[in-house]
């Protein structure tokens, strides 16, 4: 994410509204890597060695017909990117000027007006803390930021920064963003994720079937009573998470003051989806896992005397009223498809929000698996069926569940 | 019977209110089948509740644990008491009295008879140490601080505006008592949300200048009450705060300075008559910033401008002035305020006197303020950061570089010699550049102006 003031947006037909984004060639990369190279250099050197290169740099790029807010935008990412030596806010350098200046109050009352009166300061205090006369100087003078001095700089590419770039200008956008549209299809591994997510940054969401997958409306618990800008650099933080799904689209209500600052902010529409991928950066598959010891044996021993069914972990999500469902497994064989869902802990609430979710589901066949020790549960449904276990889920009990359910299919 | 309950800076209210002609705050939300107002709605809707003999079950607060005892008693002055009488009518509201005039001990001595959980919004992390060592000394309580690195919530908390708006949904019903201090910050876009998603029925906003550029005060009777009180310089000047003077120096650019000042003028002088501009007012200077987003020219326009304004700010004649004016007051204390930090170091280095910007380490900030109020220091300088509320009572010199003259700063510049500790007359010094943009006055003229009598 940016400063907002290095934002960079183009507005169409007075209703939509575009981020610049840096296009992935060859005169951008040269750019990216030249930046790139100054900031290797100065590894070891002050922080205003480098300020001053670059400065030289952004007075070349624009002329060379960049916009400064590209150049700064690429600066910002890469200034993150820095490290500096520990020691440079010291309690010694501290303490060594507030020796300075205590002795300027002692001996002149609070400031000096002459180099003599410097002088007198300078050596006295010098004595006391048994320092070089210049040193010191140089000590009161190195408690300034640009002073500090470069530890490391965290390796990237050109083709990466720009990519990390249209990624946080992407953000950057949606800080201003009232209500967003994620219209996505992925695994229910990264649904639960994404909603998960969702749910971390005190934000909510009605889910909807859509062509492609599910619609999911995001906005936070005051939009519905105004449209507050609160909730835009939260659903910027979601972005991320969905780039990698297999397919995405982003529709979003940005408020935006772009005529000046005084009037008022106006809403644009802004789209975007996965035609767009090549811009951003790749993120890597996360390593599915189980949400428990109990499923992943289950799925290991399953498997094993299953025949034709095929087990599925976390299958693409259910809609259930406007909310989702994500069952732990699907089973499938042929045109027969079974859901499996095992509850093995839960308290009062959580199994009466489920519940009335898995009463919502239609023409679906569930199988909810329930340990024992935690009581009845008694649910009307011809296409659920329950059963219960101890401690460890019987492959057995499951495909006799599985048969009943190919029957009904077959009559 | 409605179930209530607090969720994310909202109320939500479950139960059939389709016949109950529910007031006009309170919004049906289809995505949870239920009804929702901003928690600061919810002492209205109790009203509402009781009036009408509704039943309803509200779990609303989660209130620290704590306790509260008051070890020492605020004294108070004869309108002190007048604000908290005007204040208590409604427990809400906003209390206008000048810088110097003990705001903080009207918001403590409600705080003692309240004895609530009490949550103080703050802007800058000197305020908020500075109420804290003010509410250490007269209660015995917990004390949270919130902002600035920490992260507690206690008894009585004390936080920055950022962070309370970050954390309005955490905050929003942990605390019967809210405290808006230099309470103006309040209406901006972002930071009004701490008052809309908090539940806190007492609120309190505390400032010296409460009207905005922008207009939106007329949010405060939404957001902490009307303005129940209100006090002003002049009638508080003699009885309550030492009278001051005003003097004021004028001086001119060097060859050099006048040159560059000049060929930088001649940039933007030009775009201005080629794009018939006129800057006369922020809001044409903001159009220019947009546009030189997109305008080379604009651009080149703007910075051309900057720099000068630059140079007349921090004109080299402004250093040998203030040099005058410091050999003059030689173990007095004094604060020098600049508009950049540039300058604020060059004259640390100059003079050898401690500065404090906001790229001073957090260390060393304490350090030289708490050297400062011990008498350690005598002087001090300092770009924009001192400049609302912070306590520095002994101070009766403070010199002006290149004040840009907004009368809200001016106003609470001038705050920090109004003090009413000294017998001694304070004086501000306003030092300014002629023949710029900045003013346009002949030659090193000097002015008095006295100011109260």
């Amino acid at each position: 994410m940016l400063p907002s003031e290095l934002l960079r947006v183009k507005i169409y037909n007075n209703e939509y509204i575009r981020p610049l984004f840096a296009d992935i060639n060859d005169e951008n990369i040269f750019l990216a890597d030249s930046m790139i190279k100054i900031y290797e250099e100065n590894v070891g050197k002050k922080l205003k060695d480098l300020e001053e290169e670059l400065k030289e740099l952004e007075r070349f790029a624009e002329e060379y017909g960049y916009d400064f807010k590209f150049f700064r935008g690429l600066k910002a990412l890469l200034d993150r990117r820095l490290s500096f030596e520990e020691n440079f806010y010291s309690v010694d350098i501290i303490r060594i000027r507030a020796e300075i200046f205590e002795t300027t109050n002692r001996l002149f009352g609070g400031f000096i007006l002459s180099e003599e009166e410097k002088k007198k300061v300078i050596s006295e205090v010098s004595k006391k803390l048994n320092l070089k006369e210049d040193q010191l100087e140089e000590i009161f003078k190195s408690i300034y930021e640009e002073e500090k001095k470069i530890k490391a700089f965290e390796k990237i590419n050109g083709e990466e920064l720009l990519k990390l770039y249209n990624l946080s200008l992407l953000q950057t956008l949606l800080f201003r963003c009232k209500k967003l549209f994620l219209d996505v299809k992925a695994s229910g591994h990264d649904i639960k994720r994404l909603l998960w997510n969702i749910k971390k940054l005190g934000l909510l969401y009605i889910a909807e079937k859509s062509f492609n997958g599910i619609i999911f409306t995001i906005d936070g618990p005051a939009s519905v009573i105004k449209q507050i800008e609160r909730y835009g650099t939260r659903m910027a933080k979601i972005i991320p998470l969905i780039l990698p799904f297999s397919y995405w689209k982003i529709f979003a209500y940005i408020s935006s003051k772009l005529r000046s600052k005084k009037s008022k902010a106006k809403t644009y529409k802004f789209i975007l989806n996965n035609e767009s991928e090549r811009l951003f950066p790749s993120f890597k598959k996360v390593e599915v896992t189980y949400d428990s010891e109990l499923e992943e044996e289950f799925a290991k021993r399953f498997v094993t005397v299953t025949g034709e069914w095929k087990l599925i972990r976390e299958p693409e999500p259910l809609i259930s009223g406007k909310t989702i469902f994500i069952p732990d497994f699907l089973i499938v064989k042929g045109d027969v498809k079974v859901y499996l869902e095992i509850m093995g802990f839960w308290t009062e609430d959580y199994l009466k929000r489920k519940i009335e979710k898995i009463k919502q589901l239609r023409d679906i066949n569930l199988i909810l698996a329930i340990d024992s020790s935690l009581g009845d549960i008694k649910i009307d449904d011809p296409n659920i069926i329950i059963i219960k276990y101890d401690k460890k889920i019987s492959s057995f009990d499951i495909i006799k569940a599985l048969r009943k359910f190919e029957n009904i299919n077959k009559n | 019977m409605l179930e209530i309950k607090y969720s994310g800076g909202t109320i939500i209210i479950k139960g059939d209110l389709v016949n109950l002609g529910f007031p006009n705050f309170v919004y049906y939300d289809s995505r949870i089948d239920c009804y929702r107002c901003f928690a600061s709605k919810f002492f209205e809707l109790e009203k509402f509740l009781k009036n009408n003999n509704i039943k309803y079950d509200a779990k609303v607060f989660d209130l620290p644990q704590g306790y509260f005892e008051v070890i020492k008693h605020v004294s108070l002055r004869d309108y002190q008491y007048e604000a908290i009488d005007a204040w208590d009518k409604e427990k809400r509201g906003i209390v206008v009295v000048p810088t110097g005039a003990g705001k903080t001990y009207i918001a403590l001595a409600i705080m003692a008879y309240l004895k609530v959980p009490t949550l103080i919004v703050v802007p800058t992390i000197e305020l908020m140490e500075q109420w804290y060592s003010r509410i250490k000394e007269h209660f015995r309580t917990k004390i949270g601080l919130f902002g600035g690195g920490s992260k507690e919530i206690e008894y009585v908390t004390i936080i920055t505006y950022d962070s309370a708006y970050i954390n309005a949904e955490l905050i929003g019903n942990k605390f019967l008592f809210i405290i808006f201090d230099e309470v103006h910050h309040l209406p901006s876009e972002g930071y009004r949300q701490i008052a809309l998603l908090s539940a806190a029925p007492y609120r309190l906003g505390l400032t010296a200048t409460p009207e905005r550029e922008d207009g939106l005060h007329e949010l405060y009777p939404e957001l902490v009450g009307d303005i129940v009180y209100r006090k002003t310089v002049t009638e508080l000047t003699g009885k309550y705060l030492a009278p001051f003077e005003i003097l004021r120096y004028y001086v001119s650019l060097n060859e050099e300075e006048k040159e560059k000042y000049e060929k930088y003028r001649s940039i933007f002088k030009k775009f201005f008559e080629d794009n018939n501009i006129q800057i006369k007012s922020l809001e044409d200077f903001y159009q220019m910033i947009l546009k030189s987003g997109k305008d080379k020219k604009a651009r080149e326009a703007l910075l051309a401008w900057n720099e000068a304004r630059k140079i007349a700010l921090n004109a080299s004649a402004k250093i040998e002035v203030l040099k005058e004016i410091l050999q003059e007051h030689r173990g007095e204390r004094i604060i020098i305020f600049t508009e950049h930090n540039k300058l604020a170091r060059e004259i640390s280095a100059k003079f050898f006197i401690p500065e404090i910007t906001y790229r001073t380490p957090e260390k060393e900030r304490i350090l030289t303020m708490e050297r400062f109020r011990k008498g350690i220091y005598n002087a001090l300088v300092t770009s924009k950061v001192l400049e609302e509320g912070i306590d520095v009572p002994e101070a009766n010199v403070a010199i002006i570089l290149s004040g840009s003259g907004s009368r809200r700063e001016f106003m609470q510049r001038l705050g920090r010699i109004l003090r009413p500790k000294f017998n001694k007359k304070a004086i501000l010094y306003e030092i300014v550049t002629k023949g710029t943009s900045e003013v346009n006055i002949s030659y090193r003229r000097r002015i008095k102006e006295e100011y109260f009598d």
